[in-house]
């Protein structure tokens, strides 16, 4: 009987084995299926988001090649226009058309070769082109040389349209599909025509540092000087090159930097003991304690012109004021701890690259004349006169107005020489701190 | 495997090109400090929802609790305290306060992103680098568009960008941003032990801080 019993349940699993696994087999092929569809799914993902990519720069480059030949029209216009209402509207129809193919440029997939100088050429036909139009606008006409140069970018801005028009026919512009190396053959950038304005973006030397003039110091000097700055344990920490040569140093968490020439300061500094959250200080108590660290830096007679005061630490901003006006572009930024005022950072690179020996002019209009240049809806709180920088190279000598409409504060800057409004800033007060925008 | 790469590269991209620039970075959001902060945490509590200290700071108690009130009231729970979010607190946005926020938070992202671990004047240098882009004629003039430029930071093509960025990387995008740089103008950086581009390494190398040479 024993005997039979094992036969019989022998046989069951002998029997039991092909239903298993065709069991196992279906399974399989429920699960292959599933993934299958889950790949298909994918697929089809994928193939629309390609679609949607290629779709996406192709649509960039149709624009970009418009704007540049919208902006080349405009350009074109500006050398038949006889009125001064035509010539502005051309002038603008041009900014505005660099100005968008400057934008679109920026999100095509393109290395930096391909767009470094395409996009430095384009801002600056904008902003040439704006500096062109103020000047037309208050009353001036385009001289010889003006009219020469525009020819000039109208013939740029035309090889650089029908580079985009060839490059959409012939099938090379970008799909947005391709392997990128952002830095590959950025030397072999296109030139384009130098122009010489007055502007954020010109291409100008800016003058050189007056501490430069200073002898050069050895490292062994430098680091004498640190030692007695950020202690006996200050340790070289590199060489910075350009306008502005330093010596670095480091001594626990505190830094420094020593200009290469003369061993001035340029930026002292160590992390807040205090935490973010911290109370802070009264503005006036921290206002006290960075002119009290200034004068012990040797900055007599500096006035705050920023203050914020977040993360535990108050933030100021200094400019040095000579004859009674305020060198805005000479600024010194010093850092407290917000709840103690205790000085933990200071950096006047700003100072050292822009300080340079300067005949301030003599206000050409008074100060009632330029108050009356005013918008009517400011309320005028506060006046002081100004050295303004207008562009990295050029200032100029404007009364600043402290102005309140409408629950808003703002400085206006008009100019001492013509009377022109020149620049705006809202002035915005949080955390007992405030800002210019 | 190659049509998964290509499927991210097109939503990275397509947003790229196809989002207007006024879509991003508007709001209160995880990070940012001020009494801002302070109104939207006093108003969650008075409600119910949040049971923190009112101290302005947006932590991760404050992300809950916004993320709480939008849930309960039908707006989209993403933690960033809109005008839509704004307005159903009767609370008014200030103009221009939510465009720094989001500037600092996405530098110290990149930052965190390209050079965490460096020494901190390392992660300033950083975030100066991209400031000087963005005054530069030759590069976009925002700091997303420099940030999201294809192929120009490891940290956006790699994801590393999406990483919250820690207090060191925020501070360091917070002294960038007040002025400080320490590379003196400098508008690129790289690695030398693993750059490849003969361009790159061609180029005068004005300062070298941690892993970094700044040129």
């Amino acid at each position: 009987m024993k005997g039979v019993k094992m036969i019989r349940s022998r046989e069951f699993l002998l029997g039991s084995v092909p239903v298993l696994a065709a069991f196992a087999a279906l399974a399989a092929a429920v699960w292959g299926a599933g993934q299958a569809r889950r790949a298909r799914e994918f697929e089809a993902l994928a193939d629309e988001y390609m679609s949607v990519t290629q779709s996406a720069c192709a649509r960039c480059c149709e624009e970009l090649s418009d704007a540049v030949g919208e902006m080349a029209l405009s350009l074109e216009k500006l050398t038949v226009a006889g009125s001064a209402r035509l010539t502005v509207t051309a002038l603008e129809d041009a900014a505005s058309g660099s100005r968008a193919a400057a934008s679109i440029l920026s999100r095509l997939p393109l290395g930096c070769a391909a767009t470094q100088s395409d996009a430095a050429f384009l801002n600056r036909v904008g902003e040439y082109a704006r500096s062109l139009e103020l000047t037309v606008l208050a009353g001036g006409e385009l001289n010889h040389q003006e009219r020469d140069r525009l020819a000039s970018l109208l013939e740029a801005a035309q090889e650089m349209s029908r580079d985009a028009l060839c490059a959409l026919s012939s099938g090379e512009a970008p799909t947005g599909l391709e392997e990128l190396d952002f830095y590959a053959d950025a030397d072999s950038a296109h030139t384009w025509p130098r122009i010489d304005y007055d502007g954020k973006f010109a291409e100008r030397t800016l003058p050189e540092p007056m501490c430069n003039a200073a002898p050069e110091a050895s490292p062994e000097e430098a680091l004498e000087k640190a030692r007695t700055l950020i202690g006996p344990d200050a340790q070289p920490a590199g060489v910075t090159g350009g306008r502005l040569a330093v010596y670095a140093f480091v001594s626990g968490e505190r830094e420094l930097e020593l200009t290469v020439h003369g061993l001035e300061i340029v930026h002292l500094s160590e992390p807040p003991q205090t935490g973010e959250d911290a109370e802070p200080a009264n503005s006036g108590a921290l206002e006290a304690a960075a002119n009290a660290y200034l004068l012990s830096l040797g900055f007599e007679d500096m006035t705050p012109a920023e203050l914020t005061v977040d993360g535990g630490e108050a933030r100021f901003v200094f400019v040095p004021a000579e004859e009674g006006v305020l060198i805005l572009s000479d600024c010194v930024r010093v850092t407290l701890e917000a709840d103690s005022a205790r000085p933990v950072g200071f950096d006047a690179g700003e100072y050292l690259a822009n300080k340079r020996a300067r005949a301030i002019p003599r206000p050409a209009v008074g100060p009632d004349e330029a108050r009356a240049a005013l918008s009517k809806n400011l309320t005028v709180t506060g006046r002081a006169l100004a050295l303004v920088p207008l562009t990295p190279y050029t200032e100029e000598l404007c009364y600043a107005f402290d102005c309140t409409s409408g629950g808003g504060e703002y400085r206006v800057y008009v100019s001492a020489m013509t009377g022109e409004e020149l620049l705006i800033q809202k002035l915005l007060r949080e955390n007992d701190g405030f800002r210019l925008l | 495997m190659k049509k998964r790469m290509i499927r991210a590269l097109g939503l990275l991209l397509a947003a790229a090109m196809l989002l207007p620039l006024a879509s991003l970075a508007s709001g209160i959001s995880y990070g940012a400090r001020g009494d801002e902060v302070r109104r939207i945490q006093q108003k969650l509590k008075q409600w119910g929802y949040y049971s923190g200290a009112v101290d302005g700071v947006f932590g991760s108690g404050t992300l809950a609790a916004v993320k709480s009130f939008q849930r309960k009231n039908g707006l989209k729970a993403d933690g960033i305290v809109g005008p839509a979010t704004a307005a159903a607190m009767g609370i008014s946005l200030p103009s221009g306060a939510g465009t720094q926020t989001g500037d600092v938070w996405l530098l110290a992202r990149v930052i965190y992103g390209e050079a965490r671990g460096e020494p901190y004047k390392g992660q300033v240098a950083i975030g100066a680098v991209v400031l000087n882009r963005v005054k530069s004629p030759s590069f976009p003039n925002t700091v997303a568009g420099v940030v999201y430029q294809r192929g120009a930071f490891d940290a956006v093509s790699d994801g590393q960008i999406n990483l919250a960025p820690n207090e060191t990387a925020v501070r360091a995008a917070r002294d960038a941003l007040n002025g400080w740089d320490p590379t003196g103008g400098c508008l690129f950086y790289y690695n030398p032990v693993t750059a490849t581009s003969r361009w790159m390494l061609s180029r005068p190398v004005l300062l070298r801080i941690g892993n970094h040479a700044f040129c």
